[in-house]
């Protein structure tokens, strides 16, 4: 069949003045601007676009929207390859590449369609049972080729060079759906002064009435609205924007497709963007989608839904046959019937109701469209193509056959409910118009239009209208609105509503294999019976069952009819059986989309030291903690961290070394009763801490087990300057501010983060005091003035310095405070002081092995499933004087003497080195289960020689010196270590008091 | 002296005067910072205070500062207020009605002319060099309330510009419709978890105040959300952009 | 997405803030209660359908704690209070006010 053989010479809303090439499989097609991809295929002729999921049918088009089951194409090449697009929504663009999914070598001739064969197999419960049940074995046999035949399109490895954005948008009256009642309540709310936002999931406002003729009578309504609509300042219109989900507190989860832009990431334009709605009213005008009938080989190419047909007729000018037979059960397939009997060879309604309204009998006599009343289609010939159908009168008389190359169906609307039950409502069936409507609307939430289960014209006007008046009340607009705009009178296949004789199987299609409900997933009517017969008949189990529902349409065509067949089965009414839970979203997302900017160097907040430019630009290497970018090791002392880090640590201990310790949780803890405060916080009393003093403190939780610990300076009477750790600054200080403002609400303390305020520098070795005397000259640094754990405010050329003597790696070493802006000025300073004794900037990693040394706890070991006692830190607890976690510390359990308590470990082997993690055994256990403790923290000391390790121990130092042996399972490592003090270095503190 | 540097200086050059682009990104420079929080109970005594020293009164909700004498207030918390007040520099320089600096001067240490022995029991704090921040401390004693200096721990940047409201509404979830969002408006919220003080200074104008360390990646994130409307960066001195009916600048 | 109405800031979404537990439980005097108190008031939850009083913290705003009634079944927030404020709070010590 040539190009464009099935377009229509006029009409439509495609411009025949820009055509559009496009491939498919490679083969070189052209439609037009306002096509779809769907369009430009049915107009090309293309009938069979895809196979099916299990049994590998060919399949085409069904419907023209988002409900589409089949149509399912990869879009474009590469990172941008986009899998399971559907082509009903995509939107034709130059040199769109597309490719067919599921089917090898090619959607005509499908090496998979074996699987037709092997049917029984396939049928319901096939994966349910292989996943559940003792085939196991099998399953994962069988795995690697049934994966390779049934699938959806593949995900890409390649990075996803397009950019997605998210934003935040508020709004007065969020109305979610264009169509006649959406532009009626957008139209209403906004003139009483609302600020409205609407959104359509099409490129163009209108809805069911883009389905109308162009030259039609609605045209000019619809066109006026929107001018009007166009025209409000407050008005905002997002079309392809698609309402993923409804969500608590009115937020609605939006989505903006811009594909058919071609937005460049190089000037920052968005492929998609998420916009989160809040929304002070929503007005739910989502619609109907039209529901297929049930019946055998009713998912042959050509067969589709009435509004479908009308839709590619009447807006993208595409006959999609030239013999078309209308299956109903309802008034509205009519539309179809009349609209198409003008511009094809032959329109033959079959109409399964026994009395047709005299309107539509006379209207389908004038136009020449055969009627035949009580007759249903039980029969489709034709594999890759309908070829006809077979009639059977409904009273069961003998059926004949037919030739046609399409049917149409409609077996009623079904509401998209899906956002008032993503809100929690479930839905209620409504049997006039043998639909599920939405059971009710939250607070502030209004339902116009189809989605009501009322379809005419004039009633979605009326609805939405009222919806848009009463949202704009609700935010407080009652200006008057004016009239509505007076709609042409409605035509009489839309007048009635639909008078519809619910229908759910026909001609047999119980005992039939291949008269499909969902088409997507495969699942056929014998499939609902064989759960039925296996007990899986509540809603949810079915779909598990018989995975109904769970393709990427999520079975917005089949799930209403498979839940009708499954209560028929049941002999229970509709409305018991209920529907399944609707969940977000509501049509497939990009996870790039979700993610918005959120990538890369923008994936989460980054914090950056005062001091981050100098690192960079001296040779450091950055590594994350937490959120912090920390220098790990510069340099000057090695190419790789192995060496450098040993480097640094030897240049601390022999010379002097700085490092950058500003991440550092800083707190001001002001007020009368600031040392009150403190004295509850800490195990050990800060009340009677002398002034210029600091103290290293520990802090428990309520439970009575670790929390965080840190040095605290007190500064004046009223006023302690506390450090915590950088992991813990953040817990602490909301801690802190849980304990001040709930707890202690009668003590007078203020708590303020400082940590962004103040850079810190950690001057440290034997010749650290001579670098401060050269750096601060004049200022007295001596032991007697500053002793070990004191504290001196200066200024330094007008910029004050806080500077405190403490030791985390064991030398005499000094904490220097100065305003975060002189930070670098600062530390260049020390640098240039500290030359000539040697000094040069140390890392992370040797930061962390020099403190390991020393045995000083920190991250690993700071745990909060441990105790003061298994820390060795009892002896600070001052249990005299209430502290927070002071009762629940006292549990028995964890006081007894046999539980895990910090020991260090020293290597006994040359080779080999420890891990972290390694779990610790007795010299004589056998090496199974949990051990009795584990390594927290380790490092080869160039100090000792070897490699130590801080670790946790049954028993703890009453082991001292016996071997252990270090297992580390995973790589099959055992390691002979002995039980030693903590303290690896200078255990009576003598260089540090130096 | 040693020299003052920005949390952004490696990340914001200057790359243009901004003029007529729909976007204007940058750093304000040269002003103080100052944090005032009373107890419970002492809220009135605390804006008696900050009123007979700098002349501003304190604000009573969390929506618009008040400002007078060069000084701005925020509420920040339910007794707590940040003071946006000019930098020391700039006070030598710009006549301050009702303010005179009656610090007293540190005493010298000997050796070295640029050392002074402040603490502890400190002469004066260390952590603020503003005078009209010292002028607060002598009158609210720590019965009162506390002073702490967070003039080096925010980055203060704007964006100025049409595009300055979208550009901020893809990372704060607050309405910044100019009806509810209102010129001179303020709001404590995040802007991608990162806590930032927003503060509406002209029609179409934004400030933000972020907390230091988060300052090159908000940049950075900001820069990019900037990145379709097109944006240059310029650098503003506070003095420049202090705004309302009480200024003298 | 839960929100939540910050008494001095307005309402935000429930990512400024943090939750801090349930705020129905009396939280022991400091010093007071042994270990069968504290032990009550740190494990032992009741876990109601419908309204459930609990503390959150708005830390992207003003770090004010607050006692906010939230339905655990709606997600609907009835009340909110600065926690300090709030009704039934353990306010003991000598200054109290």
């Amino acid at each position: 069949m040539s190009a464009g053989s099935h377009r229509v010479r006029s009409g439509g809303r495609i411009d025949r003045r820009e055509p559009r090439a496009f491939s498919l499989d490679g083969r070189r097609l052209t439609g037009y601007r306002g096509d779809t991809l769907a369009s430009a295929l049915l107009a090309a002729g293309v009938a069979v676009v895809g196979r099916s999921f299990k049994y590998h049918r060919p399949r085409g088009f069904v419907t023209a929207g988002v409900d589409d089951p089949n149509g399912l194409f990869t879009l474009g090449t590469g990172g941008r390859a986009e899998p399971n697009a559907q082509g009903t929504v995509v939107q034709l663009t130059d040199g769109l590449r597309a490719a067919s999914q599921n089917a090898w070598p090619s959607v005509r001739f499908d090496v998979g369609a074996i699987n037709s064969w092997f049917a029984p197999v396939l049928q319901a419960g096939f994966y349910y049972k292989t996943f559940m049940g003792p085939t196991r074995r099998a399953w994962m046999f069988y795995e690697r080729f049934i994966r390779r035949a049934a699938g959806l399109g593949a995900a890409r490895h390649d990075p996803d060079p397009d950019r997605y954005e998210t934003r935040h948008l508020f709004t007065d009256v969020l109305v979610i759906g264009a169509g006649p009642a959406g532009l009626s309540a957008a139209l209403v709310a906004g003139r009483a002064g609302a600020r409205v936002l609407l959104i359509e999931q099409d490129g163009l406002l209108g809805g069911t009435l883009l389905s109308d003729p162009v030259d039609g009578q609605t045209e000019s309504w619809r066109v006026r609205l929107e001018a009007e609509l166009e025209s409000l300042p407050d008005v905002r219109i997002l079309r392809h924007t698609t309402a993923l989900g409804l969500y608590d507190g009115n937020t609605v989860i939006l989505l903006t497709r811009r594909d058919h832009c071609a937005p460049d990431p190089v000037q920052g334009e968005a492929l998609q963007i998420v916009t989160t709605v809040r929304a002070k009213t929503v007005i739910q005008s989502t619609g109907a989608i039209e529901r297929p009938l049930v019946f055998p080989d009713n998912d042959r190419p050509g067969v589709m839904t009435a509004s479908a047909v009308r839709t590619y007729l009447n807006r993208y000018a595409v006959a999609c046959g030239r013999n078309a037979v209308v299956l109903t059960n309802n008034d509205s397939a009519y539309a179809a019937a009349f609209d198409l009997a003008p511009r094809i060879d032959r329109v033959t309604v079959i109409d399964v109701r026994r009395a047709i309204h005299p309107a539509l009998a006379t209207q389908a006599a004038s136009l020449g469209v055969e009627v035949h009343a009580a007759t249903a289609v039980t029969g489709v010939l034709g594999r890759t193509r309908v070829r006809g159908v077979t009639l059977t009168p409904i009273d069961g008389a003998r059926g004949r056959s037919a030739a046609c190359d399409l049917l149409c169906m409609s077996g009623g609307w079904s509401p998209l409910v899906h956002l008032s039950s993503h809100g929690g409502i479930k839905p209620r069936y409504q049997a006039d118009s043998a639909a599920f409507v939405p059971g009710g609307y939250a607070p502030g939430h209004f339902g116009a239009g189809a989605l009501t289960g009322r379809f005419s014209l004039g009633e979605a006007v009326a609805t939405g209208w009222q919806a848009g008046v009463r949202a704009a009340a609700d935010c407080g607009f009652e200006r008057a609105a004016g009239e509505a705009p007076t709609l042409p009178e409605g035509a009489p296949w839309d007048t009635a509503n639909h008078r519809i004789e619910p229908v759910w199987t026909l001609g047999g299609a119980r005992a039939a294999k291949a008269a499909f409900v969902d088409f997507q997933n495969d699942v056929t009517v014998r499939d609902l019976e064989i759960a039925h017969q296996e007990g899986y008949e509540s809603v949810e189990h079915l779909k598990r069952f018989t995975t109904l529902g769970m393709g990427t349409d999520q079975g917005k065509t089949s799930n209403i009819n498979a839940l009708a067949i499954m209560a028929g089965l049941r002999g229970i009414e509709l409305a018991e059986a209920g529907t399944t839970t609707f969940r977000p979203p509501f049509v497939p997302a990009r996870l790039g989309a979700l993610a918005g900017r959120h990538v890369g160097r923008h994936f989460r907040p980054v914090r950056r030291s005062p001091l981050h430019a100098w690192h960079l630009g001296h040779g450091a290497e950055m590594i994350e903690a937490g959120p912090w970018l920390r220098p790990w090791y510069y340099r000057w002392a090695g190419q790789t961290v192995e060496l450098a880090y040993l480097e640094e640590m030897r240049r601390v201990r022999e010379a002097v070394g700085l490092s950058d310790v500003s991440t550092l949780g800083k707190i001001d803890v002001q007020g009368p009763d600031a040392a009150e405060f403190l004295d509850r916080l800490y195990v050990n009393g800060f009340a009677r801490l002398p002034v210029g003093k600091a103290r290293y403190g520990v802090m428990l939780n309520d439970a009575g087990t670790i929390f965080d610990d840190g040095t605290t300076t007190r500064l004046a009477e009223t006023r302690y300057f506390m450090t915590t750790t950088t992991a813990g600054a953040a817990e602490v200080m909301s801690w802190l501010e849980f304990l001040a403002q709930t707890a202690w609400p009668e003590l007078r303390v203020h708590v303020s983060s400082v940590t962004d305020e103040w850079a810190g520098i950690a001057v440290a070795g034997p010749k650290a005091r001579a670098v401060l005397e050269r750096a601060l000259p004049g200022c007295d640094v001596s032991n007697d003035a500053l002793p070990h754990m004191g504290c001196l405010e200066i200024e330094w050329d007008r910029v004050p310095v806080r500077l405190i003597r403490l030791s985390f790696s064991g030398e005499l070493a000094y904490e220097l405070y100065v305003p975060a802006d002189y930070g670098t000025a600062f530390w260049e300073h020390l640098l240039s002081s500290g030359e000539p004794c040697g000094m040069r900037p140390y890392g992370l990693e040797a930061l962390a092995s020099l403190r390991i040394e020393k045995g000083h706890i920190a991250g690993a070991e700071l745990d909060p499933r441990l105790t003061l006692n298994d820390l060795g830190l009892g002896r600070m607890a001052r249990p005299e004087k209430p502290f927070i976690g002071r009762e629940l510390a006292a549990r028995p359990l964890l006081n007894v003497p046999e539980r895990p308590s910090l020991v260090g470990i020293e290597c006994l082997e040359p080779g080999p080195r420890l891990r972290g993690g390694a779990i610790l055994f007795a010299a004589s256990d056998e090496m199974k289960g949990h051990g009795r403790g584990y390594v927290t923290s380790v490092t080869w000391s160039p100090t000792l020689g070897k490699f130590i390790a801080l670790g946790l121990y049954a028993g703890g130092l009453q082991h001292l010196g016996e071997e252990i042996v270090c297992a580390f399972p995973l790589y099959g490592e055992r390691v002979r270590a002995r039980i030693t003090s903590p303290v690896f270095l200078d255990p009576k503190g003598e260089r540090l008091h130096a | 002296m040693l020299e003052r540097r920005s949390a952004l200086e490696s990340l914001a050059p200057p790359t243009g005067k901004g003029e007529g682009r729909p976007l204007v990104i940058g750093e304000v420079r040269g002003f103080a910072l100052l944090q005032a929080a009373a107890f419970v109970g002492t809220v009135a005594a605390l804006e008696r205070a900050v009123r007979s020293a700098l002349g501003v009164d304190l604000p009573k909700r969390i929506d618009a500062p008040r400002r007078a004498n060069g000084i701005c207030v925020f509420k920040t918390g339910p007794e707590q207020f940040l003071l946006v007040g000019p930098q020391d520099a700039q006070v030598a320089s710009t006549e301050h009605a009702g303010l005179e600096s009656s610090s007293h001067p540190a005493p010298l240490l000997a050796g070295d002319a640029r050392l002074r022995r402040v603490g502890p029991e400190p002469v004066r704090p260390a952590g603020a060099t503003e005078f009209w921040a010292d002028t607060l401390r002598e009158v609210v004693p720590s019965a009162m309330g506390s002073l702490t200096s967070l003039s080096h721990g925010r980055t203060r940047l704007f964006l100025e510009g049409a595009a300055a409201r979208e550009v901020l509404s893809t990372g704060i979830a607050v309405d910044l419709h100019p009806e509810v969002f209102r010129c001179d408006a303020y709001a404590l919220t995040g802007l991608e978890d990162t806590p930032v003080l927003l503060h509406r200074t002209d029609s179409q104008r934004y400030e933000l105040y972020v907390l230091r360390t988060y300052a090159g990646w908000v940049w950075e994130w900001l820069t990019d959300a900037a990145l379709p409307f097109g944006y240059e960066v310029v650098k503003k001195s506070h003095a420049s952009l202090i705004v309302g009916p009480n200024v003298r600048a | 997405m839960l929100r939540i109405e910050c008494p001095l800031c307005g309402e935000r979404p429930y990512t400024e803030y943090r939750y801090g537990g349930d705020a129905d439980k009396r939280r022991p005097m400091h010093g007071a209660g042994g270990i069968e108190a504290w032990h009550d008031h740190l494990f032992l939850f009741d876990n109601p359908k419908g309204p459930h009083r609990e503390f959150w913290q708005h830390v992207q705003g003003c770090r004010q704690w607050l006692l906010v009634v939230r339905d655990t079944a709606t997600n609907i927030v009835a009340e909110v209070a600065l926690a300090r404020d709030a009704r039934g709070m353990d306010r003991q010590g000598p200054g109290e006010r």
